[in-house]
Order: structure tokens, then C-alpha cells, then sequence
């Protein structure tokens, strides 16, 4: 059975794309120092995969651990890591999902994750180098965690990325998200009188956190999914404290298991979010760590908060998938989706095929319930390049008139994390444009629309600019915006 | 009060009694089962209840 973790897609990536790494030897602090790089290479719209070889911690001494990040910000990367089209992954990672494969599990012994194991007293989560990322956040941020809990009716587990906070050796802050399956699993345990088991996996395959991050239903596992995406089964280990009932990722790095105290808030932020935003301080739980096992050589996974780290391959192509999955069912002509960085989430790019009035609306009206971040849809035509996004701002700026093609829908549910928000947050207006062109005027004929600018089709299939010009030298020349 | 274009304030401003530095807060603070959880300010680390907050800008009345 062929393992894929962290340290396998590291070598493939070593071997295949060495270009694409950037090794840092320099000592870096955790401190935003990391983040900081990472940001200023975000800004240049550049992503490495950034290795920091010498973290330096809080109390200045040198981690024993590496830190790994900008781990899934290349769009290309990302794809190519799962096995898909990074222009298609709407379609093909749906496929990938609906392949599920379900897990085994294996004995301790045989875990990489076990190698360590480190109980009560001795846990220390403060020796591994957890960033901290943005200006106001209060402390080191695990933002990297598949937090796993289970459904106390059913048993059924559930993993999602969701926010942890470093307060001491072996106590954490937690922000589940309202109606997060985890929130429902904890609302459950809490309802029961009873503390929340919790477990939380870092550093994996792209492939197992991108599974993680699956829209599903539920209760439903994510693992049989993170197996349809790596394309073989995940190995999974009960934990140290839970047992068979609550197991994790045996090729994980390192793992964190603990409880969530009934009824226990402590405040919890700000903490500078994917939309590019620092959330407020909020009450919210905490977690009273039990236990630690990692490899006794583990990686640190962190997360470029707020960057495209943290949107492509653990927001946005789930989202992709989705939304295509739902939507084509109603509208076939629907042909791509594209979730794109800019908008942080809560855009969508939908492309259609226009064979017939309306259709444009009807793709806005199934597309926003499709997941509680979208916020405005744009919908373009087939000969609109869905990932140039110049091109999907052209389509608005001369096939939409906002009186007749904007759709509006007020007081809708949407994700509390949009400071634009009115008081409390979580409901707001969503909508959408329809810019695309009439339909044709009949099969076979052209669209009754104005004609769009081109080289006739005979001359522009001669014109090769390699003639006249290097890759090297076009390259150089000066872009324009 | 009212903020252009949000309306109701959204976050509420405080202010550390201890370093006097200003950061926001969910509303969530305000609901009855949160009234009593201490603010941790995020600079100076100092825990304190919303009400010690020297300055206050949003809050519920």
C-alpha cells in the first residue's frame, strides 16, 4: 500500500520541482517573522514552498523542529499534488471525492505519529514553533489543525481546520464556528453533561488536508474522502486517550488530544482571519490537553494566515468542487467554477454556456446556498477566461447593466467573518451579476450582441510570436495594468 | 451611535486598563452567559472585566 504523507510530497516536490522551494537557513522567529516573508512573497504574487530550517521560539532558543509553510498557496502546485487540472479542479476533484476509500487502522507500534508520546505533566506544546501571524493576535496560532471530534450518537468523527490558540504548556484556546459540525458535536457532548473529546492532526499530505477539508454532510467521516483524494487508504491510530473511538492520522506529525470543558469560555482574538480581517475578541471555549505524540523528527506545519496559504487548496477548491456539483445539477450548461484569491472566499466565478435567456440568474440563485462564505457570484460566458480575472471585469464592465442584471437577496444566512456586516453578523446581503451575452439568435447563428474585437481567425492562427521575440526577452518587457 | 454604512457597531472597542491599548471585542460579550468572562488583552496580556475598560466605544446601554 503506498503511504503518502508530509514528508513524501516534500521529497516528490524536492525531486520534481526543486525550483519551487525556498530553504530558508537564516534563523527566522516564529514571531511573525515567517508570516512576514511569506507575505511579502504573496504580495509579489509569488509561492514558494517555504522550509525554515532554524524557527527560532519565543524564549530565543532554536526549535528542535522545522517549520513547513505556504504548503498549499500555489494553485498549480496544489492541483498537481492531488493529481488534477488545476483549470478543472471544480470537476475533477468532485471525482476524486466520489472515490471514496475507507480507512484502516494500525497497531501503535507500526504509527510514525507514536514515536513520542508525552502524557500529562510532560506536555509541552510550547516547544514546537507555532507562529504567530498578524499584528493584535495574543499568541502563538495553530492554524494548521484538523481538529477531530466525534458525534456522541452516532460515533461518526469529523476533522475541520479550525483555530487554536497557545495560551500555556497544555491549555489552548478553540473557536468553533457557529453550526460548524464540530459546534454541533460539542453542543452534543455539552447537552450530555459530559466534556468534549477532541484530537487535533498537523502536518499531512496536501492531499489528506484538502480531504479534511471537504464539504460533506452530516454526521459523515472525512476520511473516506481524504482516501478518494490521496488514492489510498488512510492509515489511521486510535489516540492515546480516546482509544478506537476517536483516532487520527498514524502519518501525521504531531498530535494534541484533550478535552473541551463543559460550559468553560475564556476570551479567545482577535486573530487576523482569511479574509484578510482581524476577527474581534471573542468568548469561546478552551482545550485541557491530555497528551502529545509526534514524530520524534516532526515537521511543523504552519499557515500563511490570511494569504493564499490559507485559501487555495483548504478553502477554495472544496468550495469549487461544491458548488459545480450542485449547480450543474440544476443548470447544465454551467461549465466551470473558479474560487478565486481575491475575493477571499466570498467570490465566485461561474462560467456558463448561453444557450437560452435567464439562465444567467437562475446560476446566481443555485449557486449562493451552496456554502455559507459566498457572497457575490459573477456569471461570464464561454469565451471569458474564468482565471484571468481582467477578463471576468471586462464581461462586467460591457455585458452587465446592474439595474437588470444584478441580483440581490437581503438578510441572507452568511459566515460572521465579513467586517461589513451589520450588527450582530451572521446574516447579511448576498447576491450576484449575471454578465453574460443574450443567447444566439437562433442555433447556429450569432449572438444578438455587438461582436467582440479580433484578428481575423485565418492570421491569427499564423502570427507566432516566437518569430519575432525569445521567451526569455518577452519575458522582461514591461506589463501594464 | 451610529457607524456609516454598518449601522449598529459591530465589534466594541475597549481599552487595556493596564497599557491603554485599543483592540475590539465580539458583542458576544454582552449576551448574559458571557457577561462575566474576562477580557485577555492582547498586547500586555493583562485579564480584565469589560467594565474596567478606562474607555469604551460601541458597547451596549
Amino acid at each position: 500500500m503506498e503511504i503518502k504523507n508530509l514528508r513524501t510530497y516534500l521529497q516528490d516536490i524536492e525531486k520534481k520541482h526543486p525550483e519551487a522551494i525556498l530553504r530558508i537557513k537564516e534563523p527566522l522567529r516564529v514571531s511573525y517573522e515567517i508570516t512576514a516573508v511569506q507575505r511579502k512573497l504573496d504580495q509579489k504574487r509569488k509561492y514558494p514552498l517555504m522550509i525554515i530550517e532554524k524557527p527560532i521560539l519565543d524564549n530565543g532558543e532554536e526549535s528542535a523542529f522545522p517549520v513547513v509553510t505556504n504548503l498549499t498557496a500555489s494553485r498549480d502546485l496544489c492541483a498537481k499534488a492531488i493529481g488534477i487540472n488545476p483549470q478543472r479542479v471544480a470537476m475533477e476533484y468532485n471525482n476524486k471525492i466520489k472515490q471514496r476509500i475507507d480507512p484502516v487502522k494500525i497497531e501503535k507500534e507500526a504509527a510514525p505519529v507514536k514515536e513520542v508520546i508525552e502524557r500529562e505533566g510532560d506536555v509541552n506544546l510550547l516547544q514546537f514553533p507555532i507562529l504567530t501571524h498578524n499584528y493584535m493576535d495574543p499568541g502563538p496560532y495553530i492554524a494548521t489543525g484538523f481538529v477531530s471530534t466525534y458525534d456522541p450518537d452516532t460515533g461518526v468523527d469529523n476533522c475541520s481546520l479550525q483555530r487554536i490558540w497557545v495560551k500555556s504548556k497544555n491549555r489552548t484556546g478553540y473557536w468553533p464556528a457557529t453550526g460548524s459540525h464540530n459546534w454541533n458535536n460539542m453542543q452534543k457532548w455539552w447537552a450530555r453533561g459530559e466534556d468534549m473529546p477532541i484530537a487535533i492532526w498537523i502536518g499531512h499530505h496536501p492531499a489528506a488536508l484538502t480531504g479534511g477539508q471537504a464539504r460533506l454532510a452530516y454526521p459523515e467521516s472525512h476520511y473516506p474522502a481524504i482516501g478518494g483524494i490521496m488514492g489510498a487508504p488512510v492509515r489511521l491510530v486510535p489516540t492515546e486517550t480516546f482509544g478506537d473511538k476517536l483516532m487520527v492520522p498514524a502519518d501525521a506529525e504531531i498530535v494534541i488530544e484533550g478535552y473541551v470543558p463543559k460550559d468553560i469560555y475564556e476570551a479567545e482574538g482577535p486573530f487576523g482571519e482569511y479574509p484578510g480581517y482581524i476577527g474581534p475578541q471573542r468568548p469561546s471555549p478552551i482545550i485541557e490537553v491530555t497528551c502529545v505524540t509526534y514524530r520524534a523528527d516532526a515537521i511543523y506545519h504552519g499557515l500563511g494566515v490570511g494569504l493564499a496559504d490559507h485559501l487555495v487548496l483548504l478553502g477554495n477548491f472544496p468550495m469549487e468542487a461544491r458548488i459545480y456539483n450542485i449547480v450543474k445539477s440544476v443548470i447544465p450548461e454551467v461549465m466551470n467554477v473558479f474560487v478565486p484569491i481575491s475575493g477571499r472566499r466570498n467570490h465566485c466565478y461561474i462560467q456558463v454556456r448561453k444557450t437560452r435567456p435567464g439562465i444567467g440568474k437562475d446560476v446566481i440563485m443555485a449557486a449562493l446556498p451552496c456554502d455559507s462564505r459566498l457572497k457575490h457570484i459573477f456569471v461570464v460566458d464561454e469565451d471569458i477566461d474564468l482565471f484571468n480575472e481582467t477578463e471576468i471585469l471586462w464581461s462586467i464592465a460591457y455585458r452587465s447593466q446592474w439595474d437588470r442584471d444584478l441580483v440581490v437577496v437581503k438578510d441572507a444566512a452568511v459566515f460572521p467573518l465579513d467586517p461589513s456586516l451589520p450588527a450582530p453578523g451572521n446574516v447579511g446581503t448576498v447576491g450576484g451579476i449575471d454578465a453574460t451575452m443574450p443567447p444566439p439568435i437562433e442555433p447556429g447563428l450569432p449572438r444578438y450582441f455587438q461582436m467582440v474585437n479580433k484578428t481575423p481567425d485565418e492570421l491569427a492562427a499564423k502570427i507566432d510570436l516566437s518569430q519575432f521575440v525569445s521567451k526569455q526577452k518577452l519575458d522582461s518587457f514591461p506589463t501594464s495594468y | 451611535m451610529i457607524i456609516e454604512k454598518i449601522g449598529a457597531p459591530k465589534d466594541v472597542w475597549v481599552t487595556c486598563p493596564n497599557c491603554k491599548q485599543l483592540y475590539y471585542i465580539s458583542r458576544e460579550f454582552y449576551e448574559p452567559q458571557f457577561d462575566k468572562v474576562p477580557l485577555h488583552c492582547p498586547f500586555c496580556h493583562h485579564e480584565f472585566l469589560k467594565e474596567e475598560s478606562p474607555k469604551t466605544w460601541g458597547a451596549v446601554t
